[in-house]
């Protein structure tokens, strides 16, 4: 299924929510998936892949963009689950008008500029120990274009919908009647 | 010399009115369409750029369903909806969410539409929420009939004769929509994909439009009906008829955390509004003419408000009042002398004074009126693209923070939240059809834990309360990895701290709220008046009502008709 953006948003929106983040984590979580998204990695994989792993271990990535490391450190030291998150995380969080940035995760690297993220779309390491930073990128930076559709295959969709319906509050007859417009006949 | 509220809030001599005085639930739900509000912002550049519009297909059986697709032609592009009508059983017509069968159901599509696209789309669109559009398509909507009116009017136009006035004056409108889904909803394309360009600038054009020519195929649906019924007979539906008649709308619950879940949005339409008042305001000396219009309008107003009916206990209220301030606010009028320097200052401080919101704030909508070269450039700015991308602010100090959260939210700090009708209701979405619900968290089984992020005062208490722990030296950042759980919180408050219209100042969960207040707040800006609610959650409304057809849409016209010149014979 092509997803809208607004769509791929929400879809990662509710089923983090399922998976019990809370909703401002939710919230950055699905921004910097969807960058991911719209510069062809395969975002839907890795929310499957952040939804398999501890909260705590996905929240510790945001001081990453809360303390805005990446504008006042070269490096990073410490445990980062998902890393790739990070480069989504950092993509939206940044001025578009801003210098590119050069993001190694261990030994990839990644390049930022206005709001495209360059580099290995297939890259999916479960941890990295470093996470290092520049500004004065010599890598020649090829110009792609972002695409405007997020393409989910139905059994992932599935996967990730099961967290989100979590979400949803069981139908039953009294929260029928609490709907808006079960008060009255429609056929006035 | 008129006084100035706040400087933050400054405009020209008198400022914009306080956030702490607008952004009240009771307030809200007491305001009234205005030149600003999106369907007339459409109308005008409709008229102004000389859009062609023009029925490309109406295959619409005998038995009342098919298809039909209308065009506006553009200078540089066309937009066509593209409407299906069907034929259901009065068991199968509801308003709800929940509903799967409509009258009529209908996308917007960019541009005109091929065999193949139809095709597609009959496959899809009369499914609505079950089917799939694409990055083509721009809205989805669905419609249901005013069943009494519908039948009455088909059968007195198929006897070759017009319908009673009061008849149709008391429903207003021969079709209703039951929802127009946008931005990416579906499948459909993304808000940001098409904001850029021109006609889309304004909030909700897209949507605007969809219904303006949903009203052109309602009328042409219903002419067939009578044809259909007498063929040798019928007669069309004499032009007063055709423009009296709008689109309905039936809305629920599902609009009002739009409101709450776009904080910098709402602050953009109610700031242009405040803006456009305050520039009016400070005029010292305003034209004649425009006083004149002014006059005018007061008195055209008088129709409106007649014709305005609600079984409503809650809106019969306020419409009683509404007319016995507005009997007031006439006879000063008559005697205000307009030479004062600031008058409309004068007679905004006079309302505030002397009369209830819904009257105050048909004043402003009505002292708005007669000065478009003056404000109508405020639409500009009441868009927001950039809506998810908020960000935090981790560097601000928690000194700062505090002491602008005790400004902002002093109204939620007032709050005891260990009370539990201040705390009895949570917003949550039902897994049915995903239908957003309201319900008491102490009695409906487990809601609570479904609670969506809709009390932002309740959660600025919290946050507040574990902040006021923190030194105040410390960062946000800081804070924030200690008690992710704040995080929303946070990032709204500094929304808010920047935007002061961005925030509704009341208890959104209290036992006393009345969730139809923020509908009407949502729908003043649409344009919608009439607001006829059906319970304390869900509200009828009319758009379009006395508006041009897109066949005599003129410059002359386009925005001369919210308030009638006559009451219609």
């Amino acid at each position: 299924m092509n997803l809208s953006k607004n769509e791929f948003i929400s879809l990662c929106k509710k089923s983090l929510r399922g998976k019990g983040h809370h909703w401002g984590v939710c919230e950055d979580l699905s921004n910097a998936l969807l960058a991911l998204a719209i510069n062809r990695f395969p975002a839907q994989n890795i929310l499957l892949e952040v939804l398999n792993t501890e909260n705590s271990k996905i929240d510790q990535i945001l001081t990453t963009i809360d303390s805005q490391v990446y504008k006042i450190s070269d490096q990073i030291d410490g445990e980062f689950y998902d890393p790739i998150l990070i480069l989504g995380l950092i993509s939206v969080d940044r001025d578009f008008n801003e210098p590119p940035l050069e993001i190694s995760l261990e030994n990839e690297i990644f390049i930022l500029t206005n709001e495209l993220i360059i580099g290995d779309c297939s890259y999916l390491k479960k941890k990295v120990n470093t996470i290092s930073f520049s500004k004065n990128t010599s890598r020649k930076i090829t110009k792609q274009k972002t695409v405007t559709r997020i393409s989910i295959d139905d059994t992932t969709l599935k996967k990730i919908e099961t967290w989100s319906n979590m979400t949803y509050a069981p139908a039953t007859e009294e929260s029928r009647q609490l709907g808006a417009g079960s008060d009255g006949s429609d056929n006035d | 010399m008129p006084k100035i509220f706040d400087n933050n809030l400054s405009v020209g001599e008198v400022g914009r009115r306080p956030a702490e005085k607008i952004m009240r639930l009771s307030r809200l739900g007491s305001f009234h369409q205005s030149r600003l509000s999106f369907l007339r912002i459409l109308l005008r550049r409709i008229s102004t750029e000389k859009w062609k519009f023009k029925r490309q297909v109406f295959d619409i059986r005998d038995d009342c369903s098919g298809t039909a697709v209308y065009t506006y032609q553009l200078p540089n592009r066309a937009y066509s909806l593209v409407a299906f009508a069907h034929k259901i059983s009065d068991v199968d017509r509801s308003d709800r969410v929940i509903a799967t069968k409509w009258d009529a159901t209908f996308t917007l599509f960019d541009g005109i539409p091929s065999k193949g696209d139809i095709e597609r789309l009959s496959n899809n669109v009369p499914n609505q929420e079950a089917g799939r559009v694409t990055e083509k398509e721009i809205t989805l909507s669905r419609a249901n009939k005013s069943v009494r009116l519908w039948d009455y009017v088909v059968n007195c136009l198929s006897k070759g004769r017009q319908p009673d006035i009061h008849e149709i004056e008391k429903v207003g409108y021969m079709m209703r929509t039951t929802a127009v889904y946008g931005s990416g909803k579906f499948g459909a394309v993304d808000y940001n994909e098409i904001s850029e360009r021109s006609e889309f600038k304004a909030p909700f054009q897209a949507e605007m439009l969809t219904v303006y020519m949903i009203r052109a195929f309602v009328l042409d649906l219903l002419e067939h009906a009578a044809k259909v019924k007498n063929s040798t007979e019928w007669v069309q539906l004499e032009p007063k008829f055709r423009e009296m008649l709008g689109v309905g709308n039936s809305t629920g619950l599902g609009m009002a955390p739009f409101l709450i879940n776009h904080p910098q949005l709402l602050n953009n339409w109610i700031s242009a509004k405040e803006t456009a008042l305050a520039r009016i305001r400070s005029l010292k000396a305003p034209n004649p003419k425009c006083i004149d219009l002014f006059k005018n309008y007061m008195k055209r107003s008088n129709y409106l408000i007649e014709s305005w009916h609600s079984e409503h206990e809650l809106q019969i209220a306020k419409l009683n009042e509404l007319r016995l301030d507005k009997a007031l606010l006439d006879k000063y009028v008559e005697k205000f002398n307009f030479k004062t320097p600031y008058p409309f200052d004068s007679l905004y401080n006079w309302a505030e004074e002397t009369l209830g919101e819904e009257a105050q704030e048909l004043l402003v909508s009505l002292i708005l009126e007669p000065f478009g070269e003056l404000v109508d450039d405020l639409s500009d700015g009441m868009s927001d693209t950039k809506q998810f991308s908020s960000k935090i602010k981790g560097s601000m100090l928690i000194g700062e923070f505090l002491k602008k959260t005790e400004q902002h939210y002093a109204y939620a700090l007032k709050i005891n939240w260990k009370n539990s009708k201040n705390n009895e209701l949570a917003w949550y979405i039902s897994e049915e059809k995903l239908e957003p619900r309201l319900g008491n968290r102490f009695t409906e089984n487990s809601i609570a834990f479904y609670e969506q992020p809709l009390q932002p005062g309740r959660d600025v208490a919290r946050m507040h309360f574990d902040l006021s722990q923190w030194e105040q030296n410390k960062s946000i950042a800081e804070f924030l990895m200690k008690h992710p759980e704040h995080r929303h919180i946070i990032r709204r408050c500094q929304i808010v701290f920047n935007n002061p219209y961005a925030e509704i100042k009341d208890n959104t969960i209290s036992s006393e709220v009345i969730p139809i207040d923020l509908l009407r707040a949502k729908l003043s800006f649409f344009g919608a008046f009439h607001f006829d609610p059906r319970s304390d959650r869900w509200v009828r409304i009319n758009m379009f009502k006395g508006a041009p057809l897109p066949q005599s849409l003129n410059e002359e016209n386009c925005d001369n008709w919210t308030y009638p010149k006559q009451k219609p014979k």
